[in-house]
Parts: C-alpha cells; structure tokens; sequence
C-alpha cells in the first residue's frame, strides 16, 4: 500500500509544476503518469488513493491517467533485446544476467492540464 | 492549457534522500538499510551484528517500526546510539520515507559513527520504493517464507545490493529447495550477493560482517 504515498506526493507535484509555471493555485483537469512494471504499483489502488487525497484541493476534478511502461532493455553479452512478460532478468537468447534496463521503473508526472490560457 | 513536466512523483522524497545521502558521506558513515517480512529475522540478525561489532566498530541503529519501541528494547543491552521511529500509533505507513530519516539523524551523534543500521518497517513491498539515502539495500529472506519469494516480490530483490537467507538452520524440517531459492534470485537479480546465514546459530555472520567491511571499504 504505498499508493497513498505516491498519490499524496503526485497531488503535491502537480500543484508545485502549476505555480512553477507561473499559475499557482490554477485548477489542474487532467495529469498523466507513467508507471514501469517494476514499480510494483496496483493502478485500482493508486486511482482509489488518488480520488480520496485530491477533494478539496486544486486538483479536486482532475482526470488520472496512467501510461503502463513494460521492462524492456537491452542484453550487453549478445545485445538482443530484452522484454520479459515477467521479472526474470535473464536474457532470452543468451542467458546472460548482464542486462541494460531502458525501462520499467519510471514512476513520473509527465503532463498535465491546467485551466485557463 | 497543458504543462510537460517529467519529473519523478517522489521527486520531493528523494530530495530529502540526496540530503541524508550527504550528510552520510560527510561523516563517513556507510548507511545500510534492512529490508524483509515482519518476522524475517532483521532484528534478531542485528542482534548477532551488533554483538561482534562491539569495542571494533562505531556504530548507530535507526528503528522503524508502525508502532511500539519492542526492538529498539531488545538492541539497548549494546549500547550502541539508537533512535525509534515509529510511522503511527494505531497501524501507519508501512515503509519508512526520507524525512522520517532526516528526523532520526538530527538525533544521532553523526561525529561519532562509522556505520549505521536501518531497520525497515517489515514490509516485502513498499520499502524497496523509498530511496531514503542509504549506502545499501540489504533484504532478509527467512527460509520459512518459501522459495517463490524472489518471483513474487522482484522490486524488493532487484533493489537490493545483498540478501541474507536467514533461519538456514530450519532448512532440513522445512525441507527447502536452497538451491532452487537461490535460483529465483539469481533469475531476479543477478548480481545480488546472497549469503547465508542463522541469526539462532550464528552460521555465516564471518561472511555477512566480511561483507559489511567490503560494503565500507567501497568494495561490496
């Protein structure tokens, strides 16, 4: 149960980028997310979390919208790529443990809508 | 109107992770932080820690439990500086954050120490996700907990630098596949040191306290 965790932290961000954008206090509509498969997120949980914490605050009818980012990566030793259905860090083709993750594990507020021009 | 933003959601905890991370290295302490299940044995390795690390190294134990101050009880015969966390009274956060760190080192006496234990809340989960500037992430697996832990927990054990497999001296009632176990954490993380060990007996604490020495020399 850290969705709480990262809902409260998520409502917080958003309204720090909104000032830092120069509206602060602006009410925000939508935020996007992207969450790796490594991050062992529950996305039932995080929307549950996230629509208790935002009542009351500028971000009361925002829309949650998550990006799933699958693992995917590369392997150093034979340099197939690697995109395991499950969290087995071996390469396919080789076996080789020596992986190069270029995702899975991203866990960021990548956009969102504020009102107004 | 759309804002791009980009930036990591704990972006406010792992600002108060890179503090403590740097305040840690201001002093030379190396930080590990002990991860497992509730019962996994983290306390009881500590116990068998501290003891051989009395009179030869200086070192700090941060506590955190939801509630009650049982194990910072169990370490006080040691001697060594302890401060207790706890996240909530009545069943709070199940994992300890950056600032909650940030908090016990303000009450630790940083000048004097060369090592400091974190004890986890006990939690498979939500601990691996919070950087709290540690050196290190070590996990406790307890061999009661079975040998599919690693598969259904992978954060946990890709986050973490070592893996202790405590209660090896059940592993014959339990009749535990060790090998199969140490396969699945391999499968998970291949770099992961695992080692062996038995809080009861004291099996391979040499080789977990000659880690611990790697782990400070910048070697582990």
């Amino acid at each position: 149960m850290h969705e709480p965790t990262i809902a409260a932290a998520l409502i917080s961000l958003a309204q720090e980028e909104a000032a830092r954008a120069g509206h602060p206090g602006a009410a925000i509509t939508s935020v996007t997310v992207r969450v790796g498969a490594l991050r062992a997120v529950v996305e039932e949980s995080l929307r549950l979390a996230f629509d208790v914490l935002k009542a009351n605050t500028p971000l009361e009818n925002a829309e949650l919208i998550i990006q799933g980012s699958p693992v995917r990566g590369t392997c150093r030793h034979c340099g197939a790529p690697f995109e395991p259905p499950e969290a087995i860090f071996l390469c396919s083709a080789c076996g080789s443990g020596d992986v190069a993750l270029a995702g899975g594990d991203e866990l960021d507020l990548v956009t969102m809508i504020i009102e107004g021009e | 109107m759309e804002i791009n933003v980009v930036r990591h959601i704990l972006h406010a905890n792992n600002q108060v992770a890179a503090e403590n991370r740097r305040d840690l290295a201001t002093h030379h302490i190396t930080a590990v932080n002990l991860m497992s299940s509730p019962g996994a044995g983290k306390t009881a390795i500590l116990e068998r820690t501290l003891e051989a690390l009395r009179g030869r190294v200086r070192a700090g134990i941060i506590e955190g439990d939801i509630t009650t101050t049982l194990d910072a009880e169990r370490l006080a015969r040691f001697d060594f500086p302890t401060v207790q966390i706890n996240t909530e009274p009545f069943g709070g956060d199940c994992h300890l954050s950056a600032s909650a760190i940030r908090g016990a080192l303000a009450q630790l006496p940083l000048p004097d120490l060369e090592l400091l234990f974190i004890e986890n809340v006990g939690n498979l989960v939500c601990p691996a996700e919070f950087d709290i500037g540690e050196t290190a992430k070590v996990v406790v697996l307890s061999l009661p907990e079975g040998e599919d832990k690693p598969l259904k927990y992978p954060l946990m054990f890709r986050e973490s630098k070592a893996c202790l497999l405590n209660k090896m001296d059940l592993a014959t009632v339990l009749g535990t596949d060790v090998d199969r176990l140490r396969e699945h954490l391999r499968r998970v993380n291949p770099g992961l040191k695992v080692i062996p060990v038995s809080a009861r007996t004291g099996e391979g604490m040499t080789e977990w306290l000659a880690w611990l020495d790697d782990l400070r020399a910048g070697k582990a």
